[in-house]
């Protein structure tokens, strides 16, 4: 393989999902592009609905049954995996392709010890058994900071916290090192002070193991801490991507603008209301033609309404989606 | 598990105890016995006397203390149509009422299984929408009318098996799959939505990004999850195919408990009533404390506080 070819690199994907009368269509994700380079970190950010998650089940292969990809690829260590049989797949996911869920409490079987689960995909991809697979089971609980990992094999998901049980997510997830390693929403369900300590064992996973990391976010605050790149999705598009510096602090698209704008600020005094983005987000089976932003954006001109916006590069990595930048 | 062990078997002792009261009631709340047994035209003095002789003068709780001492000691009293311990009749009938409700049961379970897995794995196909529109109409019908229907066809139409009797395995055909038809459906019915809901969890999700197969994840995760709700339907299961025997019994002339009890129903064998109610309840309750015991072996949240 050459030297500087991305891991990742998704073209034009569009991932539909059928309603069950299959009479509507709804554009999960609508034509997204990006690339990820080994041993970088990339955000994709954008609120419930806007597609993130649809794209990162789509580049694992695990979508639900009404979802279907309809077009673009997906080229993962020079292979098109759109071009891969179910079998093929399946044997790349848990093996180079990995992912953490948003839950931690729903994410383990709850009826089998923790030592079965984390065993099931060292068996399969490893072949491990007897000493050696538990000698690799304890070592990875105790890479992610489980005190007494011999005991915590034989106890059951329902006998440990939430903190916990996403670490032991996360060993599961990265038992057979994995290339490439999506976390969906992966604190939204933990305690904020449990949220800090995941982020951490993140970046320290990602940085001893040379993964390449995809975090999916509502949290620009996540984002920042973990990541290089992020992309920022809105109705099954990406509208503005770039460094994570760049983002913060030129960010160019109005929907951009209004998330950075909705975080909090705690060194701000005086009762100011949290300022929120007026409006709804789309029905994704009946975008309006133009940008899909259009109805809610503060700095809507005509034109927005009839045709959508094409890439608008800003700086080095930086591109926007936005007729208002075309303007400027 | 051993504490969890201890509770159910508390509570099952507890239920035996209740039974003992139920039963010792309700024979008092069907009438003087004495005016049953005596003849019509015995004087006060020869009733009283009587009444005396069986006990039914002395007070409630004297009474219901030598009713559970003697039923410790497995007297029942005798019956009054055999003139033999009421207790010994039971039992020896008791066994070719097993016999069909076990098979009955074990056949019910695995078909039902196996049916909710394939009906679930297929959903929305013809085979789920057959399987699920039948197990409504098996589930409808009720099952002396089905028993009358199975010995028309296949045994006055088809001559293929016996209408009735029990001298072998073929008598057991009609009765079995009579009785099996509702808890084949019921089972069925449980069984898909269980492994529905079980396909659609997080855990399932997380099984597939993990890599392994979809017949692993089925026949190993979701199954044992499916058999959760399987399990507890199948507490009452049980109770329904032992209380059901009683009509199908009758229907097809099989020489059980339950047309021992409803034979003593009509001539008032009240001593063989009680030592039968009494018999099937605690095997009940024996039954089900090894479902509860099953349940615990199955989802470890069960056996922890």
């Amino acid at each position: 393989m050459k030297q500087g070819e991305p891991l990742l690199q998704v073209m034009d994907l569009k991932t539909q999902i059928l309603s069950r009368d299959g009479g509507r269509v709804v554009r999960a994700v609508d034509g997204v592009s990006f690339e990820l380079q080994r041993g970088e970190t990339l955000g994709i950010i954008g609120e419930s609905g806007s597609g993130k998650s649809m794209t990162a089940m789509s580049i694992l292969g695990i979508l639900p049954e009404a979802a279907r990809i309809v077009g673009g690829q997906i080229f993962f260590n020079g292979g098109n995996l759109l071009a891969k049989s179910a079998e093929e797949m399946r044997r790349l996911r848990g093996e180079q392709l990995s992912m953490i869920l948003q839950d931690p409490m729903v994410s383990l079987d709850p009826l089998f010890t923790i030592g079965s689960q984390l065993a099931e995909p060292l068996r399969l991809h490893r072949s491990l058994s007897g000493a050696a697979l538990r000698g690799r089971m304890t070592d990875l609980l105790s890479a992610v900071s489980i005190p007494s990992p011999e005991m915590r094999l034989h106890q059951h998901p329902h006998q440990m916290s939430g903190g916990m049980l996403q670490r032991i997510v996360g060993a599961i997830a990265i038992s057979c090192d994995p290339q490439l390693l999506i976390a969906d929403e992966p604190t939204t369900a933990l305690d904020p002070t449990v949220q800090a300590q995941f982020l951490d064992l993140l970046e320290q996973l990602r940085d001893s193991k040379n993964l390449s990391l995809i975090v999916v976010t509502h949290d620009f605050g996540v984002a920042a801490r973990l990541c290089d790149h992020v992309m920022v999705m809105y109705a099954g598009k990406i509208v503005e991507k770039g460094p994570i510096r760049e983002i913060f602090d030129n960010p160019k698209h109005p929907y951009t603008k209004a998330l950075l704008a909705s975080i909090p600020d705690a060194t701000e005094t005086g009762n100011r209301r949290l300022r929120t983005i007026e409006g709804q987000p789309p029905d994704l089976s009946q975008l309006p033609p133009g940008c899909p932003f259009a109805p809610r954006c503060p700095s809507v001109v005509a034109r927005c309404r009839v045709e959508y916006p094409p890439e608008y590069e800003i700086g080095p990595d930086h591109v926007a989606s936005c007729w208002q930048v075309y303007v400027q | 598990m051993f504490r969890y062990f201890l509770r159910r078997l508390r509570l099952a002792v507890i239920t035996v105890i209740g039974v003992s009261i139920i039963v010792f009631v309700a024979s008092r709340l069907s009438g003087d016995v004495t005016l049953l047994l005596m003849p019509q035209d015995a004087s006060q003095e020869e009733l009283a006397a009587f009444r005396h002789q069986l006990g039914l003068d002395a007070p409630y709780y004297v009474q219901y203390y030598k009713f559970v001492v003697n039923i410790a000691h497995g007297d029942f009293g005798d019956s009054l149509r055999y003139r033999q311990p009421a207790i010994d009749l039971v039992l020896s009938r008791l066994p070719a009422t097993l016999e069909l409700a076990f098979s009955a049961f074990i056949l019910s379970t695995l078909i039902g299984l196996l049916l909710g897995i394939v009906s679930a794995r297929m959903r929305g196909s013809w085979f789920d929408y057959a399987a699920r529109i039948l197990s409504i109409a098996a589930q409808s019908m009720p099952s002396f009318w089905v028993g009358i229907m199975l010995i028309l066809l296949f045994a006055v139409q088809l001559h293929w098996l016996p209408t009735s009797g029990a001298q072998g395995l073929i008598y057991m055909v009609l009765p079995v799959t009579t009785l099996a038809l509702v808890p084949i459906a019921a089972t069925l019915r449980i069984t898909r939505s269980a492994m529905l809901e079980t396909l659609d969890a997080d855990y399932v999700k997380f099984l597939r990004v993990k890599g392994l197969s979809e017949r692993f994840i089925v026949w190993k995760h979701a199954l044992r999850n499916a058999l959760v709700p399987v399990t507890a339907l199948s507490g009452l299961t049980l109770g329904f195919l032992i209380g059901g025997t009683v009509i199908i019994e009758s229907v097809f002339a099989w020489p059980g408990l339950g047309n021992l009890m409803i034979e003593s129903i009509f001539t008032r064998d009240y001593p063989v009533i009680q030592a039968g109610v009494a018999v099937t309840s605690v095997f009940l309750i024996l039954l089900n404390l090894g479902v509860d015991i099953l349940f615990g072996v199955i989802d470890p949240r069960v056996r922890f506080d």
